[in-house]
């Protein structure tokens, strides 16, 4: 038999004989556990065996202080026990007994005049009386055999232990049982599960089930989780598919600098090609190959210009372009597919690449050294302005942007240029979401594309939709190898819409 | 990428400049409109408050961020004459240079080429300085120097009483104890080499020692009687020095890029040269060049430029634009244009416009003076087919197989320290593979991993209070030398997990690895599927590692993590 099916029997027992009155003094007698009686109790009166009429105790509890004074006696008698005849230096008893009861053990005997301190001598500590009764411990076990019930002490001797700390007040509510309506002798067992012997030998019909718990949590299945970064990368990816864009191959993170910049007519004075912004490497530190026919028009429409432009008018150096960094944007690929195009006979295209781009960066909460870049692509004769905010709207419209408005920007390779900001309903304000523009004559002409072929182009960082979407604040939270487990298990799925 | 330069401007001095007061939200509008981007604060939170204006704390500062290209709205005086115009407030001004019978003449020695070759200069007559405006001319310095001429590498520009000069001027490259002046803020003369030591402790200067420092020889400017104007690009004399009682106002400009320096000069003197008494008007100045040419600053003659409007409806979309709606746009944007015979406009550049290079600037402009936001957007004809790359898309099919299999998904940087490398592999640096970064700000970004390990250890050990077992991976690439790549490095996909728990189970990674080949279909086989075969390294534990082959190739490696590398990361449960 359980230890719970033993006390349900005891208790119907007791219930039986109309002797059950208080469940506290029951689970007393029988030295169980008054929450586990009362648990017992519950489940038989959820069955109707019985019915429960709560009765309020309130009584003393001796602390945990208490009760090991019970056992070892209080402080003071333990200093008085610990004085011999011929008294002690107030020194020596320190050692004696713990340094905490000796503070309050000499206090408390001192208070009752057991003792008498001699400074004569240097503070030497006497007894004063012969013999002590232990009167404090004498009422923590008068009380602990009346069950701390209230009337076992007079008033000033409660407070007494109050004060000291000895006692606390408790409240229990505790039943009277009485016999229910559908009383029994024995309380038959639940099934919690239908099993597949129940349903082979039709034993179910005979079974009752147990209430399933709806409040408590289910089992959780076991499964790993995606990254809630590449979910949206995802998503992303969806978008422009659903477009009909083509993946771009971005998967080279080292670039020199002239695909990274000089081909996208970044001039070699611009800040982006600061040590301070970009990394370069130490090893291998500059590009081997770039097409000699290519850069020396890209050296030309720098230098002098070209294609209707005047260029930047400043000396040029192969050496600059031709050292290696960390692509500090896909735009690089994008230069590369451009001029294959051009290379390959034009045909009309639309690009799109989500991957890792690098800045030197110290890192905090709105920056880190790498993030992903997504871009998007098109080109084609005649395409305008007009085809690019149709792209943009339609693009962050599946983002769950509808309304959108553009502010003029400079970028030194896109002409017009614009900042993309949405109207964020959840945040009640406009946001800024992207970058696009149109790409200079300057970086096209010299990939050998056609004069009529415009190319429009638009980016945005995965991270900052992610942590918008997902509410982090800190990107340090998504990104990275400190990226709290828990958070990708308990991620939601994305849907992109704000 | 580049921060954009943002400037204070007090909104009094603003609408007094402008002669129209507007409230915030019309000018956060018109400004966002016009591709600015416009915070209001106050005051108080202005920084570099040389001179002490009579404002009050809590008067009304707009934060304005700029384009970088627009070194022409860098001050309020600037940003003024181009919200007139946009505002159609009034024409834009026109800016001359007055014809000199006697011109301050600057003669340059061949010295120069060897650290700081070019130099060009202006006069602005008869200028009434009051605090606002003088406040506003160094600041405007300020700016200029920090970003278009990059930190005063390219461009330094030195202003400075003319009165205190007698022409005419040398600009010549000496070494620095051969220079001896007393230098803006000192007391007393002193060679460059201690003044160097002197401005060492200048926060804001000591920023540009470096430009010159290792040359033999240092750029310096004299007048006829042998006094220093400057030490570009440092420092001004104290003796030429700009006061607010100046004026009559030289400005010289040293650089190593001609082209942005008179671009720079131009912008610098059109904005002031309203407070010259005869008002935007400048005074040229006369350089002697090495090869005995004579050059004539600043050139303030508005380029013409053709405009194409075929070209300009093509880039747009807005088909309906006509000459009279070209003009009237252009004009907003500061530019004068008329149709020519051919059917093309002429768009005259002001000399403040050195960012525009082509026609597709105009046509920026021109859009922006139509109102960018007024275009209809509409799609584009042009039919493609979608279509992802087949690396990518094998990747995620794989990602997906892990995190079925219960394995949590992880992205980590490409960029680990040499120090992550060495504790995960216990060996040197094999430079013959690793890609190395020249200038990273922190210890945490030296390489690119070769190998996604040392960030999958790194991510147990961030992890060690998560429940066990951890099961992690990525799929990711990682960089190696390869001199078949243009530039000399190349990606490579790779996939790594990690199974840690109290007790190491390498059945768990092995097999995840298993269930990964059955869902390639490749067969447990030496010959013709993957195989495994011990392995030797330093980073597993003895026996307990293995390669993975494929076809008898390795292409990976599994096995117990050394505890050695474990105690390294910092984990203390086996990995």
């Amino acid at each position: 038999l359980s230890p719970r099916a033993a006390m349900e029997e005891e208790v119907l027992c007791a219930v039986n004989a109309n002797t059950f009155e208080d469940s506290a003094v029951f689970a007393r007698d029988r030295g169980l556990d008054h929450n586990a009686v009362v648990g017992v109790l519950n489940r038989l009166a959820a069955f109707e065996f019985v019915n429960l009429a709560p009765i309020q105790n309130n009584s003393w509890e001796l602390t945990d202080e208490a009760q090991h004074y019970v056992t070892v006696g209080t402080p003071e008698a333990q200093v008085f026990n610990a004085i011999p005849e011929e008294g002690i230096a107030m020194a020596d008893l320190q050692g004696k007994v713990d340094t905490g009861v000796a503070k309050i053990g000499f206090a408390q005997g001192m208070q009752q005049k057991w003792f008498r301190v001699d400074k004569t001598q240097g503070s030497r500590v006497y007894r004063k009386v012969e013999s002590i009764v232990d009167t404090v411990r004498e009422m923590l076990l008068e009380l602990q055999r009346a069950n701390g019930a209230f009337e076992a002490l007079n008033k000033a001797n409660t407070d007494l232990l109050k004060r000291r700390q000895l006692i606390r007040a408790v409240s229990l509510t505790s039943f009277k049982v009485s016999k229910g309506p559908k009383f029994a002798m024995t309380l038959k067992k639940e099934a919690t599960d239908l099993t597949a012997e129940m349903i082979a030998s039709d034993s179910w019909k005979e079974e009752t089930f147990k209430g399933y718990n709806f409040n408590a949590r289910g089992l959780q299945p076991p499964s790993g989780y995606l990254h809630p970064l590449l979910k949206v990368k995802a998503a992303f990816r969806e978008i422009f598919l659903e477009m009909g864009f083509e993946e771009m191959p971005t998967n080279n993170y080292v670039e020199s600098s002239f695909w990274n910049f000089d081909a996208l007519f970044q001039p070699q004075a611009h800040p982006a090609r600061d040590l301070h912004d970009t990394f370069f490497l130490s090893d291998p530190a500059a590009a081997t190959q770039i097409p000699e026919d290519y850069m020396a028009c890209v050296k030309e429409v720098h230098e002098v210009g070209g294609y209707g432009s005047i260029g930047y008018r400043c000396a040029w150096k192969e050496e600059e372009a031709r050292k290696n960094i960390m692509r500090t944007h896909t735009t690089a690929v994008s230069a590369r597919m451009l001029r294959k195009l051009a290379q390959n006979g034009f045909q009309p295209a639309k690009y799109f690449s989500i991957d890792r781009v690098f800045r030197n960066e110290t890192l905090d909460a709105t920056h880190l050294a790498e993030f992903h870049q997504i871009e998007g692509v098109a080109c084609d004769r005649g395409i305008c302005l007009r085809d690019l905010l149709g792209l943009m709207a339609t693009f962050f419209e599946k983002m769950g942007m509808p309304k959108l408005r553009f502010k003029p920007a400079y970028n030194p390779y896109t002409e017009p240029s614009m900042e993309i900001f949405a109207w964020h309903s959840g945040l009640n304000k406009w946001i800024e979401v992207g970058n696009s523009g149109m790409f200079r004559p300057e970086m096209l002409r010299p990939m050998g594309l056609p004069e009529d072929v415009h190319v429009l182009g638009w980016g945005l960082s995965l991270e900052r939709p992610t942590m918008i979407l997902y509410e982090i604040k800190n990107m340090r939270a998504l990104f990275g190898h400190r990226v709290d487990i828990n958070m990708i298990r308990e991620n939601p799925i994305c849907r992109l819409e704000y | 990428q580049g921060q954009m330069p943002v400037i204070y401007v007090v909104a009094e001095n603003l609408f007094s400049l402008l002669g129209k007061t507007l409230n915030d939200k019309e000018l956060e509008d018109i400004c966002f409109e016009f591709g600015l981007e416009v915070e209001t604060t106050t005051y108080k939170d202005m920084p570099h408050r040389d001179i002490v204006e009579e404002y009050k704390e809590d008067e009304l500062v707009f934060k304005v961020e700029v384009p970088a290209n627009r070194i022409d709205l860098l001050c309020v005086e600037g940003l003024a004459e181009a919200m007139r115009c946009y505002l159609q407030l009034a024409e834009p001004s026109i800016f001359k240079v007055v014809p000199l019978e006697k011109k301050e003449t600057i003669i340059v020695e061949e010295s120069c080429n060897q650290i700081r070759p070019f130099i060009v200069g202006a006069v602005l007559r008869g200028v009434k300085f009051n605090p606002k405006n003088y406040n506003s001319f160094i600041s405007l310095q300020d700016k200029l120097h920090e970003n278009y001429c990059r930190k005063r590498t390219l461009v330094a520009i030195g202003t400075h009483d003319l009165d205190t000069i007698k022409g005419p001027i040398t600009y010549k490259a000496l070494p620095p104890k051969e220079i001896i002046f007393t230098a803006l803020h000192q007391t007393k003369d002193m060679d460059v080499t201690e003044l160097f030591s002197v401005l060492e402790k200048d926060l804001k200067l000591r920023n540009y020692l470096g430009i010159i420092r290792d040359s033999p020889v240092y750029p310096v400017i004299y007048d006829a009687e042998g006094h220093v104007l400057s030490l570009p690009p440092i420092i001004n004399g104290e003796r030429t020095k700009l006061k607010m009682t100046t004026t009559n106002v030289f400005i010289e400009s040293t650089a190593t890029d001609l082209s942005r320096a008179k671009a720079n000069l131009q912008a610098l003197v059109c904005m002031f040269a309203q407070y010259c008494e005869k008002p935007f008007t400048v005074e040229p100045v006369e350089v002697v060049a090495v090869d005995k040419s004579v050059h004539q600053y600043p050139d303030l003659t508005y380029k013409e430029m053709k405009l194409d409007i075929d070209y300009a409806k093509q880039l747009s979309g807005v088909d309906d634009l006509q000459p009279a709606d070209i003009q009237k746009y252009l004009l907003k944007m500061g530019m004068h244009s008329k149709p020519a015979e051919d059917g093309k406009m002429v768009v005259e550049i002001p000399p403040t416009r050195g960012d525009i290079l082509h026609q597709c600037d105009i046509i920026e402009d021109l859009i922006i003076g139509y109102g960018i936001n007024r275009i209809p957007a509409r799609l584009p004809k042009t039919h493609t087919i979608g279509k992802q790359l087949p690396i990518n898309m094998f990747s995620d099919l794989i990602r997906r197989e892990f995190a079925f299999a219960g394995f949590d998904e992880c992205v980590t940087f490409s960029l680990i320290s040499k120090e992550d490398q060495s504790n995960c592999f216990l060996k040197p640096l094999d430079t013959k593979e690793v890609v190395q970064i020249k200038n990273p700000k922190t210890a945490e970004f030296q390489i690119i991993r070769t190998s996604m390990l040392p960030s999958i250890l790194k991510c147990v050990s961030a992890n060690r209070t998560a429940k066990l077992p951890l099961k992690i991976f990525e799929v990711n690439d990682v960089v190696k030398k390869d001199p078949e790549s243009d530039t000399g490095a190349s990606n490579q996909r790779n996939v790594c997990a990690a199974f840690s728990n109290t007790k190491s189970g390498l059945e768990n990674i092995h097999g995840l690895l298993d269930l990964l080949m059955l869902k390639l279909k490749i067969p447990f086989s030496s010959d013709n599927g993957y195989s495994l075969r011990a392995a030797q390294e330093d980073h597993f534990m003895k026996g307990l590692q293995a390669d993975i082959l494929f076809h008898g190739e390795p292409i990976g490696q599994m096995g117990i993590i050394h505890p050695e590398v474990l105690k390294k990361f910092e984990i203390s449960y086996p990995v």
